[in-house]
């Protein structure tokens, strides 16, 4: 055998010293921050409410009838003279609930399904593939309609529902996403080296198609909120429990209510828009930062 | 006995419109420490070849024939062996680093996995070997590469991560299946030189695929020349150049550009395209495209013969060149 010696090995060139790139924390902007503070904020008081220092939400004339927001009471009050602050924070604690829960049955559900059949092809991923378009052409609001009058009106029930939405759009992603990284050759150095196809798929393909989802699942997050809003509407939300969708319908259920106190139905719209806006530019922000990385490859 | 012995491989892969020969009757053997090329075009049978041996072909493919490593039948493994052999005895460096490596995964995490999943090595121990791998392939600033992703590497790094973690376990045999493709040609020759300066650092042996002759000319032992599925010459390295049997191999050889070639001269292109496979081969798969074939050529099948020179140098042709021409004339 000959010698190896350093000379005749061709060592890779040395690369020019480049200043270390911007932390991820820095790429993802201010606005990610904000967005996130404010989510980390609403979580915080909605989860808090029980021992914030304000009013009972179910009790009346906490305030005149419709009195203006001022400063003892920030958002004002309603028909019946509620605190509309606390029913905002009280209200929070549902449909946050209902909205973290749907997209987590979409995410696990869907995600599983999407990166089981996308891995092994097949029948499998025929039937499932079959199941997502049938999910999708479904009538959504039908659908939520059918499940909460026949299943009951209970925040499982409804996040279920909502859930089982999610689970096409949040499925065929990953699926999608799968097929494009089990093709790749460190899958299959992953399984010449003897990896199991239970550990390829949680180790090798997980991480690579959790971060498209996770962007997925914030703007779904926002979807969920607002569908529940829109099950409220028609009444078929949560029952015996306060959620914005539902306060928003109390408040603007006739034209006389919003035209003598608009602030009523306004601040929880507006936080629920500003909740909404925070998931989407979040969410937006995740898919941008961590998708330029995907193209630099 | 060779490390590796391949007697009469074939791969047939059975499609909805009937049954592609991908590789008939391919005999090879590969000793400790040697290394061998396999030269084809594109659907030669090449690839198909090595990873029929790496346990990759799909399951429409039915196997041929034998494969013997260190004795045992690779296509038959017993169960316990199997887990501890690929990776291990065996490992490969697929074409491309683009895609060789996990995007999401620090490039330490991913060198270590081998060796913790074969070798059971804690943290410490399976990163100390991880750094010494990248030292072994030559890249600098090995322990900044371990905490960097992918993305970070230059395709040439990349390539050399790849080689490392396929060294990771002390393998006797390591399969390059043409590694240097997707790389810029600057950076070709370093990982080809690489590959060797391993090779015979570690005693590995060693087997370059590629569609270049340029590339295994200074860098292996033996090579195995093929088309359309089949062995067309097999022999030690310099005998392929300077005692060339095959039309075939010539044809190649002549394809490729040369520097001392006056400006001007034209390449020998080889005319025509690759066989279809899906055919029963039953004539020298090559003939339509050779300048020397006959009738014979279109109407049988010739097979490996020796070379009167040399009993490791075998050829698959009615016509050769070279000292076997000689001979064939002189029987004649």
């Amino acid at each position: 055998m000959a010698e190896l010696t350093p000379d005749v090995v061709a060592a890779a060139p040395e690369e020019p010293v480049l200043p270390d790139p911007p932390s991820i924390a820095k790429q993802l902007g201010l606005g990610f921050w904000i967005s996130v503070g404010f989510l980390g904020l609403i979580v915080a008081l909605a989860v808090l409410a029980p021992v914030l220092p304000i009013a009972d939400p179910n009790e009346t004339a906490v305030g005149g009838k419709f009195e203006s927001p001022n400063p003892g009471l920030w958002f004002g009050a309603d028909s019946t003279g509620r605190d509309v602050l606390a029913l905002t924070i009280w209200g929070a604690r549902i449909s946050l609930l209902v909205g973290f829960l749907a997209i987590m049955i979409g995410f696990l559900v869907g995600g599983t399904l999407g990166l089981v059949s996308g891995y092994f092809r097949g029948v499998f991923d025929k039937i499932v593939s079959f199941v997502f378009v049938t999910l999708l052409s479904f009538p959504a609001l039908i659908l939520a309609i059918l499940i909460t009058t026949l299943l009951g009106r209970t925040v499982f029930w409804i996040s279920l529902s909502l859930g089982i939405l999610a689970i096409a759009p949040v499925g065929r992603l990953a699926r999608a996403q799968t097929l494009v990284f089990a093709e790749r050759d460190f899958v299959t150095a992953a399984r010449i080296l003897g990896a199991s196809d239970k550990r390829i798929i949680m180790k090798e393909l997980l991480p690579n198609v959790v971060i498209p989802m996770s962007a997925l699942a914030l703007l779904g997050m926002g979807i969920a909120i607002v569908a529940e809003g829109t099950l409220a509407f028609l009444g078929i939300s949560v029952s015996g429990g306060l959620s914005w969708g539902k306060q928003i319908f109390e408040a603007g259920s006739s034209a006389r209510n919003l035209q003598d106190g608009p602030h009523a139905a306004l601040f929880p719209i507006g936080v629920v828009f500003l909740t909404v806006l925070s998931l989407n530019y979040a969410g937006d922000r995740i898919r941008e930062v961590f998708d330029a990385k995907e193209l630099a490859l | 006995m060779a490390l590796l012995e391949l007697d009469k491989l074939a791969v047939t892969f059975n499609t909805p419109k009937g049954p592609v020969y991908a590789v008939s009757e391919v005999s090879l053997e590969v000793s400790k420490g040697e290394a061998v090329g396999i030269v084809g075009e594109s659907g030669s049978g090449k690839s198909v070849t090595v990873k029929s041996l790496m346990g990759l072909l799909p399951r429409t493919a039915a196997i041929g024939g034998t494969a013997t490593y260190d004795g045992l039948d690779i296509f038959n493994l017993p169960k316990d062996r199997k887990k501890h052999f690929y990776g291990v005895d065996i490992a490969m460096v697929f074409q491309n680093p683009m895609t060789s490596l996990n995007p999401v995964k620090r490039i330490g995490e991913q060198l270590t996995e081998g060796m913790r999943f074969h070798r059971s090595l804690s943290k410490d121990a399976s990163t100390a070997r991880a750094l010494e791998l990248l030292n072994l392939v030559r890249i600098p600033d090995p322990k900044k590469r371990l905490r960097q992703y992918p993305h970070e590497l230059s395709g040439g790094m990349r390539q050399r991560v790849v080689i490392a973690m396929a060294l990771a376990n002390d393998p006797a045999l390591l399969i390059a299946d043409e590694p240097t493709t997707a790389l810029d040609v600057t950076v070709q020759r370093d990982i080809l030189d690489l590959l060797d300066n391993l090779r015979r650092d570690l005693d590995m042996a060693l087997i370059l695929i590629t569609h270049d002759l340029g590339v295994v000319k200074d860098r292996t032992d033996k090579i195995a020349v093929m088309y359309g599925g089949r062995l067309m010459e097999r022999a030690p390295t310099t005998a392929v150049f300077v005692d060339t049997a095959h039309p075939y191999t010539e044809a190649l050889q002549r394809s490729i550009p040369d520097m001392s070639m006056p400006r001007g001269t034209r390449l020998d292109p080889i005319p025509g395209s690759p066989p279809d496979l899906a055919i029963v081969p039953a004539s020298c798969p090559f003939a339509p495209r050779c300048s020397y074939a006959t009738d014979e050529c279109v109407t049988s099948m010739p097979m490996l013969e020796q070379t009167p020179a040399s009993k490791e140098h075998s050829y698959a042709c009615f016509h050769p060149l070279g000292s076997a021409a000689r001979v064939s004339l002189g029987d004649a």
